[in-house]
């Protein structure tokens, strides 16, 4: 890990037009699951619990990080120039875990200030109405909130890595995917973990490609499975490895590509 | 053809690349010895084979029955079911939660083929798609139902049916006038909460109702009091979330039925079910406070009320007149496993 592109991409981050933005869409997201975390229901706890610790904010902020189509434009002037970085002997597989590490560490702060203010703003509403606020926050959530924030920057990673018209389409693509699962409460982990036991009537083959796109993991499952899904672990971590290597590799081979950026 | 030099930065660290093969490697094991090699676990709920609903028991405190429908005569729902029995039912928590709270009954259905049982069961429980798992009374009361396949939900569906079920019980021991059950349920249910919730009105008021046939006046009172003095702080956003509280004023005597009545017609929707609720407080109170022949004239109007006959003031009224002594059939309503406030 570089400590140089550590303190240097956390300074970007807080780039005054990413804290406006950010403050933006922090003041939304918090008012609006404040108010549901009022409402007495399995659905709305479960829909807040999937979109403040799942996979949708580790992908939106890392990606709006740590993307060069976003982050590393001309248009900025603190721009983050590689041609100028890889000049210097930094080597490509240190800026990408630098990237990853310094990605995951923003994202869970995020997830963290989020969490707070929500439940904050839940608290205060719930005082008017005289109810209780529903408590989303337990080691399960903090268990998902750091796997999924390390997962899904490695995914962001690799993204960013890609040639830009590719990258952007790639992220859209998932973006879709990720904001359906999360809507559909439940259901992501669900998926992530159907693979174990449904396999007699999916091909190998075909779990083989599909667990490639599979990012997150749910720790709920996996403690209190009567077996352990060993398949769901071993996927975690080798698409992380996977992520990081193919992102390494694809800076190496676009060295001659970045004047371009 | 572009080459990466050893030494150079544009390396990849050969640790990194041979962790992602071994990786890869053991990602293909896993999933090949979980396609070919793995046994499902056995099912580890206790599952009891289904019988007819019994609507004449009255134990309706005694543990709920868990219903799970499924669907073998098609090849989704039988990859839904194997979900189930695979996630779901081998999830520690869902189970020990199941055999320690449910009684755990599965229902095979056969899409047309279904035995008639089967076929019974789905009607009675208003069953629509499957697999889905339903709570139900001792005695058929249907409580709650889901459908969801997420483990997280189950749970969440599980803890709040079984809250659920207590109210329902107190309500269905009202419709047998069973008041030292509706008594208990209503007791229980009132201590579930947590002290500084939201006070619901329509337990708390059947509750004081079936508190005075047992005789406890004093204590009848007191809920109703604790009851306003609880949610008087209360934000409403929508004024009609606010009934039946006129009806608790009414049965404290801090209101007169004429007030009532004209409180009752404020809201949006009196059409529905405001009046009926009103009447048939007014007619519980006269026939609690002696005045058997005027009470039973106003139960007779809300009994009677077509709009109104699967609300429970409706079916209050029939069962309060049938304790004396009129007939109003049963089995229509029976058949009918839903009820509302």
């Amino acid at each position: 890990m570089n400590k140089a592109i550590f303190l240097f991409t956390m300074k970007r981050y807080l780039h005054w037009v990413n804290l406006l933005v950010g403050g933006v869409a922090l003041t939304i997201s918090v008012l609006l699951w404040g108010l549901a975390l009022c409402v007495d229901s399995a659905v709305t706890k479960e829909l807040v619990r999937s979109c403040l610790f799942g996979p949708m904010v580790a992908i939106v902020v890392s990606y709006t990080v740590i993307s060069p189509q976003v982050a590393n434009s001309q248009r900025r002037k603190d721009g983050e120039y590689l041609s100028l970085i890889f000049s210097r002997p930094i080597s490509r597989w240190s800026y990408v875990v630098t990237k990853w590490l310094t990605g995951s560490v923003f994202v869970l702060a995020i997830m963290a200030l989020q969490t707070t203010l929500s439940l904050a703003a839940a608290y205060i509403l719930s005082v008017m109405w005289r109810g209780h606020p529903q408590n989303i926050v337990d080691g399960y959530a903090i268990t998902d909130a750091i796997l999924n924030a390390f997962g899904v920057t490695a995914l962001v990673v690799f993204i960013a890595s890609m040639p830009q018209r590719i990258a952007v389409f790639v992220f859209i693509l998932y973006a879709y995917a990720v904001l359906f699962l999360t809507l559909l409460v439940g259901t992501a982990s669900f998926v992530s973990l159907s693979l174990d036991h449904v396999s007699k009537t999916v091909t190998a083959f075909g779990q083989m490609l599909y667990s490639i796109f599979i990012v997150g993991m749910d720790s709920y499952h996996v403690i209190n499975a009567s077996d352990f899904p060993v398949a769901s672990a071993v996927i975690y971590l080798s698409n992380i490895a996977l992520y990081l290597t193919l992102a390494t590799l694809i800076m190496s081979y676009r060295e001659f590509f970045y004047a371009n950026d | 053809m572009l080459t990466i030099e050893r030494g150079r930065t544009n390396v990849v660290p050969p640790v990194l690349l041979t962790v992602c093969v071994v990786l890869l490697f053991m990602r293909g094991v896993s999933i090949f010895y979980a396609t070919f090699y793995h046994k499902a676990p056995e099912r580890i709920v206790a599952w009891q084979q289904p019988k007819a609903l019994d609507k004449s028991r009255r134990d309706l405190l005694s543990r709920p029955s868990l219903y799970f429908f499924c669907d073998n005569s098609n090849q989704f729902n039988s990859i839904m079911t194997q979900l189930y029995d695979n996630m779901l039912f081998q999830n520690r928590e869902i189970v020990s939660m199941i055999n320690e709270s449910v009684v755990p009954i599965r229902v095979v259905l056969n899409g047309e083929k279904s035995d008639a049982l089967a076929k019974s069961l789905k009607n009675s429980l208003r069953v629509t798609n499957t697999p889905s798992a339903c709570l139900a009374l001792p005695n058929g009361a249907y409580v709650e139902s889901t459908a969801w396949q997420s483990d997280r939900m189950f749970v969440a569906f599980l803890h709040d049916a079984m809250e659920h079920s207590v109210r329902t019980a107190g309500f269905e021991a009202m419709r047998n006038t069973d008041w030292d059950t509706a008594c208990k349920a209503f007791q229980l249910d009132f201590e579930n909460k947590p002290s500084d919730e939201l006070v619901d009105y329509y337990g708390t008021m059947y509750w004081s109702i079936a508190l005075r046939h047992n005789h406890n006046e004093a204590r009848a009172r007191e809920v109703l009091q604790d009851a306003l003095k609880r949610n008087t702080k209360a934000i409403y956003f929508d004024k009609d979330d606010r009934w039946p509280e006129p009806c608790v004023h009414f049965l404290l005597g801090e209101i007169s039925w004429d007030e009532l009545k004209k409180r009752a017609s404020e809201y949006k929707k009196k059409h529905k079910y405001q009046a009926e609720t009103a009447q048939y407080v007014y007619a519980a109170n006269l026939l609690l406070e002696g005045k058997t022949e005027q009470a039973k004239k106003e139960l007779r109007e809300v009994a009677e009320n077509k709009d109104t006959r699967y609300y429970y003031s409706g079916k209050f009224a029939r069962a309060e007149l049938r304790g004396l002594g009129e007939t109003y059939p049963k089995e229509e309503e029976d058949n009918d496993t839903e009820s509302y406030d």
